[in-house]
């Protein structure tokens, strides 16, 4: 595969730095001197995938019910809504859920309470997407709704033209997850009521390095896998953020 | 209405009903105790101006940073530094500035605070500021390529177009602030986390960092729990407010 010359900057931009941390961590020496805590890799793969989960299974349907009409007459306020719940911030979201769940529920905050928070925070901005996708289609819904198909149905046949860019809102998701620290450390991380330990199964990497940085413990090799696992997972995200969407536009001009 | 966009719209709006309740309750609590018992208080005023602080400075850093690297990246130059930085998690760029610059700060008695925290948020806001630039040079393509034409380079380029830009420009800065206000692992590590007024290179506070410290160790149904979903409701509103002024901008995903 040629890479074009955007992407070989690109590229070397991310082996430039990552060079440069793994320098600058051994000058420390901050060198690793235990093996990786899994937990952590393991948490901040399951909570992203589970809030993606989420997004896809209500966000894909509700964006292209309200792209294509579906909302009728209250489209306004639902997207008012929308709008609304997508910019609150992460923490605020976190606080909600952790006060709702306590007070409400009685019930025990950890990963699995993150994984849904890290959906609901990401759901209002998925449906927002897909519907902004969707809407560019329209043509295509109108055949199908012209040929007697339902609202959903014509939704489907909308889908396999829009993948792209729904594929692309799904990882966007997925990369605002695993970077996200506010809401896991409330509702799983070293935080949560029941929690101890930076790098135990219930923190994230986001979750634990933030931890390491209120304790003041940034320069030491504990904090050197969280970052650097971090920064790789960011990387390839976006890396796979731009391979879609380029071709999806490579799709477009075909 | 389908019963997917129903569920969706419901689960959207769950987090903004429990803060309104919350808030409100907090609030009322607040404002309407009459028990007077130190050593606690519980004054907002500190924390809310350590945010406009941080909101201010980050976000003009953000505006100056961006405004330059969004002509750059009109022009296809610089748009992989600019990926790398919207994708680094903000925690990690934290931890970046933590053990490089704090030490460096720390040589010349000086600590962490208003300075280094609105640095660390500017910088993480400013390929939202560039992204948006960016798109609105690119959508002034004929008055953009003439200005190339006559042998402009990017900077002379957004310097000619700037007026126009002046929209862009109010509401990028808007949004830029407004995640600034809501940001709260960054600040946290990056400001102090003290409750008095802000200072620019000793520990301060802003409201987001003060909601994620504090609230796990805020006894439940106690005053300070209360104060808490006052801050909340605060940031909440602040923050459907501005989705609600910035409709029909797609703005880029922040991490």
């Amino acid at each position: 595969m040629r890479l074009r010359s955007g992407e070989r900057r690109y590229w070397a931009v991310v082996l430039a730095t990552a060079a440069a941390w793994l320098l600058a961590a051994a000058a420390a020496g901050g060198a690793p001197r235990t093996p990786p805590d899994l937990g952590g890799l393991f948490a901040t793969a399951l909570t992203s995938v589970a809030a993606v989960a989420l997004c896809a299974t209500l966000g894909l349907e509700a964006g292209a019910e309200l792209a294509l009409g579906g909302a009728g007459r209250y489209e306004g306020a639902v997207r008012g809504v929308l709008q609304a719940a997508a910019a609150v911030p992460s923490v605020v979201v976190g606080a909600a859920m952790l006060i709702a769940w306590s007070d409400l529920v009685h019930l025990p905050a950890g990963i699995w309470l993150a994984a849904l928070g890290l959906g609901l925070l990401n759901l209002p901005t998925a449906v927002l997407q897909v519907a902004e996708d969707f809407s560019g289609y329209q043509g295509i819904a109108q055949a199908a709704v012209a040929l007697g198909a339902t609202a959903p149905q014509a939704a489907r046949a909308v889908f396999p033209a829009a993948r792209r860019q729904v594929g692309q809102a799904l990882l966007q998701a997925a990369g605002r997850s695993l970077g996200e620290a506010a809401l896991v450390s409330l509702l799983a991380g070293p935080l949560a009521a029941h929690g101890e330990g930076a790098l135990r199964a219930g923190a994230t990497l986001a979750a634990a390095l933030w931890y390491l940085e209120m304790q003041g413990r940034i320069g030491t090799a504990q904090a050197f896998w969280p970052v650097s696992l971090l920064l790789a997972l960011a990387a390839l995200s976006a890396a796979a953020v731009e391979l879609f969407f380029q071709r999806g536009q490579e799709g477009h001009a075909r | 209405m389908s019963a997917g966009l129903r569920a969706a719209l419901l689960a959207s709006a769950v987090p903004l009903t429990v803060v309104l309740v919350w808030g409100v309750g907090g609030l009322a609590r607040v404002s309407l105790a009459t028990l007077w018992s130190p050593p606690f208080a519980f004054g907002i005023v500190g924390l809310g101006l350590g945010s406009v602080l941080l909101a201010a400075l980050g976000g003009g850093l953000a505006l100056w940073l961006g405004e330059g690297a969004g002509a750059q990246v009109a022009f296809g130059r610089g748009g992989g530094a600019l990926r790398l930085l919207a994708a680094t998690p903000g925690v990690a760029l934290g931890a970046g500035l933590l053990a490089f610059l704090l030490p460096l700060l720390h040589r010349i008695s000086l600590g962490e605070g208003v300075a280094l925290a609105a640095l660390g948020l500017g910088l993480m806001q400013t390929p939202l500021v560039a992204q948006g630039i960016a798109a609105a040079l690119s959508a002034q393509g004929p008055a953009r390529d003439g200005a190339l034409a006559l042998g402009a380079r990017a900077d002379d380029v957004l310097l000619a177009l700037r007026g126009g830009l002046r929209g862009t420009r109010l509401r990028l800065l808007g949004l830029a602030a407004t995640r600034i206000v809501g940001e709260a692992a960054v600040a946290s590590v990056l400001i102090g986390n003290s409750g008095g007024l802000p200072r620019l290179f000793a520990p301060s506070g802003a409201l987001a960092a003060s909601l994620l410290a504090q609230l796990p160790q805020a006894p439940a149904g106690g005053r300070w729990q209360a104060g808490l979903g006052a801050i909340a409701l605060l940031l909440a509103l602040a923050g459907a407010a501005a989705g609600l002024l910035g409709r029909g901008h797609h703005a880029p995903a922040q991490r």
